[in-house]
């Protein structure tokens, strides 16, 4: 889900999952009725895909970025840097739902920490995910500063969507 | 080899072999230290200035590199090796240095190419600080691993 337009084999699904074939493979039988699933036989492999085309793909992306997929990870990262951040959310293209495989993540935080401390927090949460992270760090007085000047970059980014990391869409208002 | 990713960048083509020189290691000094002098000019824009430091860091590594014999391959993703070569030839001191670089990567590609007025005045006075810090390193660094190739620089 995280990664939709990648290919799993059957045998590589067993794995992530720690499942037993059988019942991977009723799963794998159920999500491909309900056609968020689609196979591909290739030689004598069979390739599973996600089909982000379909109606419940992007709230349940969402869900699975808010819960366990890489929001927890990131989450749990900015947590040890506590008070130094004020919020943070992932805003571009994986909070829209359109980025393509290696799509960089990016992250808007907001606090008194510097990159050097966030970039060490994130090290770990970058590599297992395997994608860029891309954090973006403003200071609570220059944020509200911009967000009062109308600037384009801070603009851009409130007008879209976000997956909270840090804080909520509260602790975003009481910055304006 | 006790160094896992520099093998890997090798053989993947990442990374070539290659002979520096002393004239080498002193002309990208002195890339560096221009581009460190440069990123302190107020009259430039932040973005930009953010750019000068972090190419002052990546000339730092690039003598690390040329120094223990390593290139990496003018390629999509060759800072990245870069700064993972960096990490594993100068030891645990600048793992941090060199993943703190890698993240100043990203908001570089983005504040150059995607969008305007990205980088806050914090960020450059950070990278300006860790740029010079690096400097200093590697100067320490060559002067102890590689003195051979700095004889001729003035300490």
């Amino acid at each position: 889900m995280l990664e939709p337009e990648r290919e799993y084999y059957q045998r590589e699904l067993q794995r992530l999952t720690g499942a037993h074939l059988r019942q991977l493979q009723r799963d794998l039988e159920r999500l491909q009725r309900s056609g968020l699933v689609v196979r591909r036989v290739h030689g004598n492999r069979t390739y599973y895909r996600v089909v982000p085309a379909h109606p419940a793909f992007a709230d349940l992306r969402a869900a699975i970025m808010k819960t366990i997929g890489l929001g927890d990870e990131l989450r749990d990262a900015l947590a040890d840097l506590g008070d130094a951040v004020t919020l943070a959310f992932v805003y571009g293209s994986l909070a829209r739902g359109d980025d393509v495989v290696g799509s960089d993540v990016d992250v808007l935080i907001v606090g008194s920490a510097s990159r050097r401390e966030v970039a060490t927090a994130l090290a770990d949460a970058a590599r297992s995910s395997g994608r860029e992270l891309n954090p973006v760090i403003v200071a609570p007085a220059d944020f509200t500063a911009r967000w009062r000047e109308g600037d384009h970059f801070i603009s851009s980014v409130l007008a879209g969507p976000r997956i909270w990391l840090v804080g909520d869409e509260a602790s975003l208002a009481a910055l304006a | 080899m006790t160094k896992p990713r520099l093998q890997r960048s090798l053989e993947a083509g990442a990374l070539r072999r290659h002979r520096t020189s002393q004239r080498e290691v002193a002309d990208l000094l002195g890339v560096a230290e221009r581009d460190l002098r440069d990123a302190q000019v107020t009259a430039l824009s932040l973005d930009r200035r953010f750019a000068t430091a972090y190419a002052a860091a990546h000339q730092l590594a690039t003598i690390v590199l040329a120094a223990s014999g390593f290139r990496a391959v003018a390629q999509r993703g060759h800072h990245v090796v870069t700064w993972q070569a960096l990490a594993e030839l100068m030891g645990s001191g600048a793992a941090e240095t060199a993943v703190y670089v890698d993240s100043c990567r990203a908001l570089r590609n983005q504040s150059g190419y995607d969008r305007a007025d990205v980088v806050p005045a914090a960020e450059v006075d950070e990278v300006l600080r860790e740029a010079e810090a690096l400097r200093h390193q590697v100067l320490d660094w060559l002067a102890r691993e590689h003195p051979t190739l700095v004889s001729r620089l003035a300490f």
